[in-house]
């Protein structure tokens, strides 16, 4: 079997787990096919930097994340230079036709802080274990724990969850939809 | 983006087994381990279910184009490793 053949095949299939995760960095579907497909060029120019039995999916992310925030930097030096467009585009939240519970959701996870986000995001969605996120993100396995647990303490906030998790489904919408401005305008100060 | 409007109908269920490993994950890390209720676990499951659908509904989209042909390119111009 040609090596290269193989190495294309098992990373065309992690290629809609890279999707999701650089959505949720970018929060824009163009922004985030760029960075799938720069962190494809990277990881094929570095795939000897790779140790075989290891966690190729995990290997991805990092390599994806490291891209992500690196092109981050560079575009903050161009916004200190020039317009200031950049920081904005980060925050963008798709809101075209979702559900309404749905996008209440999506704002309320672009409203917590980033490393929370992120560290949520690795574990409860991804599927990795805290040590693997650890890995991913460079820090201990103690602060994606808490990051995780700040992140979901954050949401059950944001979406008024507690109170409305022992009411009926009409009561939980209205909850959520009461919560909704308060949200909003949250999401738009920042 | 294209988006469907039923994704989180459609998920629910099949989410059931799917993400019941990153349900219990999100569910098990109270900072303290006595103080986490019944409520509180089942609004922590609804949390995880509503985070997997929505990445979920990215996975399931299919690879754009010109991510597969960058993959070919890729194979073709030059072997894995090179610059």
């Amino acid at each position: 079997m040609n090596p290269s053949s193989s190495l294309r095949g098992l990373l065309i299939a992690q290629i809609p787990n890279l999707r999701a995760f650089a959505y949720s960095l970018c929060g824009n579907g163009d922004e985030a096919d760029d960075l799938v497909q720069e962190t494809l060029m990277r990881s094929w120019a570095n795939i000897g930097s790779f140790q075989e039995g290891t966690n190729l999916r995990a290997w991805l992310f990092t390599i994806l994340r490291n891209a992500f925030y690196s092109e981050r930097r560079r575009r903050r030096n161009e916004v200190d230079n020039g317009d200031g467009e950049a920081e904005l585009r980060l925050i963008d939240v798709p809101r075209q036709d979702s559900h309404m519970d749905f996008q209440d959701f999506r704002e309320a996870l672009a409203d917590l802080p980033e490393e929370q986000r992120e560290a949520l995001i690795l574990v409860g969605a991804s599927g990795f274990s805290y040590e693997e996120a650890a890995e991913i993100c460079g820090c201990r396995v103690g602060t994606v724990k808490s990051r995780v647990s700040r992140a979901r303490k954050r949401l059950i906030e944001l979406l008024a969850l507690e109170n409305a998790a022992d009411l009926g489904a009409d009561a939980t919408s209205e909850a959520v939809l009461s919560m909704a401005g308060s949200v909003s305008s949250q999401f738009e100060r920042r | 983006m294209k988006r469907t409007t039923d994704v989180k109908i459609t998920s629910r269920d099949d989410m059931e087994s799917e993400s019941a490993e990153q349900t219990a994950a999100l569910v098990d890390v109270g900072e303290s381990p006595g103080e986490a209720t019944a409520i509180d676990g089942k609004v922590q499951e609804r949390l995880g279910r509503q985070l997997k659908a929505l990445y979920d509904d990215v996975v399931r989209q299919p690879i754009p184009d010109r991510l597969l042909s960058l993959m070919a390119q890729l194979e073709e111009k030059k072997g894995p490793g090179s610059v």
